[in-house]
């Protein structure tokens, strides 16, 4: 009797055990590992980032957080895959910050630029894809940075690019960045109310934005209701 | 783990006091309660586990310590071994480690011109790294060091084996286990095992805070009465069982794991128990690797956006390595030392935000704009705020500017006390790079306006093409022996005085390089 009892406490004991480490040691695991954890303190960090180029730019503050937010859900609606939407959404965050390397007078200036001065801010772009180029681990971004203020017939700028070959990321942001202008009051316009900003962003599809892209971010308008108004 | 050292009474009473404890437990120990006769091979195998694992440990970020088996190892010779084999082999692995840790780093440094890259080389890396962390100490301090940490891993266990005893434990053999019944296994085994693992966290977590307490530097150990003393170990303990207790959670399992196979299979068993802890060092290792890239990425990119300013960019890296080097000379905690250079890159980030007319310009600046430059660190500090990997640093930047005697800005009412060693490193290492630094003398001059190069290298205040007024004043930099005097000038009133003193220090001995490229 003794003998089979300790038969078969032996291995529940050994299973309990095994059983408990596993756990607890999965449970260690996961505390100490968190991507996902990881990944939102990042994005929040690269906000902070480009917050801090927002304050160079009167009238800019929380501008790219709510671009970030659009493109994101223009992107949804397109129905891309995390990996591109991730990019989208960085690439939202960090588009202008090139803007550092812009004399913060220029940025505020209400009059219409020189065309010296015009070319110092079209320069933004540009900067920024050097700086992100710079870091390995975001230099995958330096395409779509580049490229956020050509357009769709290829009248923008640095490169002229038009159609398709402009990277998707980009002719995204075109929409949501002018969108979001608009909208918010800055030293060289008022702001101004929603119907207008959709007729403009209408208006500019087919020669300024992707047509696909402005179809659905005019459905994402639809969907978001009450948060698409906020842009002071 | 202790790390810091002073040169105080009370550390060497603690430390020597613990020396000559376990010493003298081990002989009362070996006198009264003396081994069996043949157990001193299962404790050799576990010896050697427990180096092994010594070699191998975890360290947890965000400053938890660092994680090894060598507490189930403990536990397990203690209810396996009795209490004087336990002492004896929790005694062998710091010692084993260390020794090998000087042998490879004294081998290191004689083959320091073959930079091999081979698996053996990387492997002669790692065990010499368990030395060097102690190797700024003078020798015979480290040596007490280890010495002493090694007596408190003693007296631990030899503490929660006497316990496990008392209440009425037997040490378990082979022939003693398989006789007993479930009930006597109850009793003399698993119900002492609880005591002594108790009795055991009681004994490391009052050890911890006991050493934290006597490693506090003096000036912040104002009140030295009793009451104030209980207080501090109090607040001490406190924090250190909330970061250990889930450990406590963990290790049980894998100690009655550990003992029962040993029990049955033997030697090699003590293998299967190391799984969880590999499957851990994989989850840090993992935790540590994409936090640093992280980091990494933050820092660098922010780094980049305060390089639109030739003149901040090898400045802000010289900054970095400088206070780095300043952390380490002041033994600042391993956590610190780790954040340093991130701060060190972003300090001045709030000027991100400020126009580089006020920044550069020549003349007077106006209160209005002056307000504007003081505000820097204040929209640096919110900057940082924001990014969770370098919380800490948040007050080191926002009170970079802030002088000793309480000058400077911000100007919140912060004194002395407030204002964190670490704003008081960057200070010392952005005043002394500024002063040193030749990078503007270097830089070629060019109209950021016009971009117009003077063929002859001149430096006009006009430019002569385009009639705009450069701002910046170009003065020669100082030379190392003037900088140092105006570090010295100004210890106590604009910088701090420790910090000077260990700048000093650190020149003294290693010297120190200015300039550079970026």
């Amino acid at each position: 009797m003794e003998a089979m009892t300790s038969q078969w406490t032996t291995p529940v004991i050994i299973a309990v055990a095994v059983a408990a480490i596993i756990t607890f040691g999965s449970w260690y695991y996961s505390s100490f590992y968190q991507p996902r954890k990881m990944e939102l303190a990042f994005k929040k960090a690269l906000y902070a980032l480009a917050a801090a180029v927002e304050t160079r730019d009167s009238g800019t503050i929380g501008h790219a957080k709510r671009v970030a937010d659009y493109a994101t859900d223009v992107a949804d609606e397109l129905g891309i895959d995390t990996d591109k939407r991730l990019e989208i959404e960085y690439a939202a965050l960090l588009r202008d910050i090139g803007k550092v390397n812009v004399p913060a007078m220029l940025l505020n200036k209400s009059d219409p630029l020189t065309p010296d001065e015009w070319e110092k801010v079209k320069n933004h772009s540009t900067l920024g894809a050097e700086m992100v180029h710079a870091v390995p681990s975001l230099s995958f971004l330096g395409d779509s940075i580049l490229h956020h203020h050509e357009h769709w017939d290829g009248t923008g700028y640095p490169e002229g690019l038009s159609g398709e070959d402009i990277p998707l990321a980009s002719r995204i942001l075109a929409v949501t960045t002018d969108y979001d202008a608009i909208i918010s009051d800055r030293p060289y316009h008022q702001s101004q109310p929603k119907e207008e900003a959709i007729k403009q962003i209408k208006s500019g599809s087919g020669n300024k934005y992707d047509p696909s892209v402005v179809d659905a971010f005019l459905k994402v308008l639809e969907k978001c209701e009450g948060r698409c108004e906020i842009g002071v | 783990m202790i790390r810091m050292a002073s040169s105080k009474r009370s550390f060497h009473l603690f430390y020597r006091g613990s020396i000559v404890t376990a010493v003298a437990m081990a002989v009362v120990m070996q006198w009264v309660i003396p081994p069996e006769a043949g157990a001193w091979k299962g404790a050799l195998a576990f010896a050697v586990l427990a180096i092994w694992s010594e070699l191998t440990p975890i360290t947890v970020p965000r400053g938890l310590g660092e994680v090894t088996i060598s507490v189930p190892m403990h536990w397990a010779t203690m209810v396996l071994f009795g209490p004087v084999l336990a002492m004896l082999v929790a005694a062998i692995p710091l010692p084993a480690v260390n020794i090998t840790g000087w042998i490879c780093a004294r081998w290191l440094k004689n083959h320091e011109s073959d930079t091999g890259t081979g698996r053996l080389h990387s492997i002669i890396r790692t065990l010499a790294g368990a030395w060097e962390e102690r190797s700024d100490y003078p020798f015979l301090w480290a040596l007490e060091i280890i010495t002493a940490n090694t007596a408190l891993d003693v007296i631990n266990v030899g503490l929660a084996a006497l316990a496990y005893l008392c209440v009425g434990g037997h040490v378990l053999d082979q022939r003693y286990f398989m006789a007993a019944s479930n009930c006597t296994l109850f009793l003399h085994a698993a119900l002492p095992f609880l005591v002594g693992i108790i009795t055991y966290f009681i004994v490391d977590e009052a050890r911890c805070a006991t050493a934290a307490l006597v490693n506090e530097p003096q000036s912040s150990r104002k009140g030295s009465d009793w009451y104030s003393f209980v207080l501090k170990l109090k607040i001490l303990l406190l924090g250190s069982v909330r970061l250990t207790w889930s450990q406590y959670l963990l290790l049980p399992p894998v100690t009655v794991l550990l003992i029962y196979l040993y029990l049955h299979v033997g030697i090699l068993s003590g293998l299967v128990a190391l799984g969880p802890f590999l499957s851990l060092r994989l989850a840090v290792q993992r935790a540590v690797e994409r936090e640093k890239m992280y980091m990494d990425t933050i820092a660098t990119l922010g780094t980049y956006m305060q390089h639109y300013h030739p003149y901040t960019r090898g400045h802000l890296k010289r900054v970095a390595e400088l206070s780095e080097r300043l952390a380490r000379e002041l033994r600042l905690s391993a956590e610190t030392i780790m954040l340093m250079p991130y701060a060190g890159l972003l300090h001045d980030i709030g000027k991100v935000g400020v126009s580089e007319e006020i920044l550069d310009k020549v003349g007077k600046l106006t209160d209005e704009e002056w307000s504007k430059i003081k505000e820097h660190p204040v929209k640096g500090a919110e900057i940082v705020a924001h990014i969770d990997f370098l919380n800490q640093t948040v007050n080191w930047i926002k009170y970079h500017h802030k002088w000793a005697n309480g000058a400077g800005y911000p100007d919140d009412g912060v004194r002395n006390g407030g204002v964190p060693l670490e704003a008081a490193i960057i200070a010392v290492a952005d005043a002394f790079d500024a002063m040193t630094d030749d990078r503007e003398m270097s830089v070629d001059w060019e109209c950021d306006t016009c971009g117009f190069k003077p063929e002859n290298g001149g430096r006009p205040e006009i430019c002569p093409v385009c009639g705009a007024l450069k701002r910046r004043v170009y003065r020669e930099p100082l030379g190392i022996d003037e900088a140092i005097n105006e570090l010295r000038r100004g210890a106590g009133s604009q910088f701090s005085p420790d910090v000077v003193r260990a700048f000093l220090k650190m020149v003294d001995r290693e010297g120190i390089r200015v300039g550079g490229n970026d």
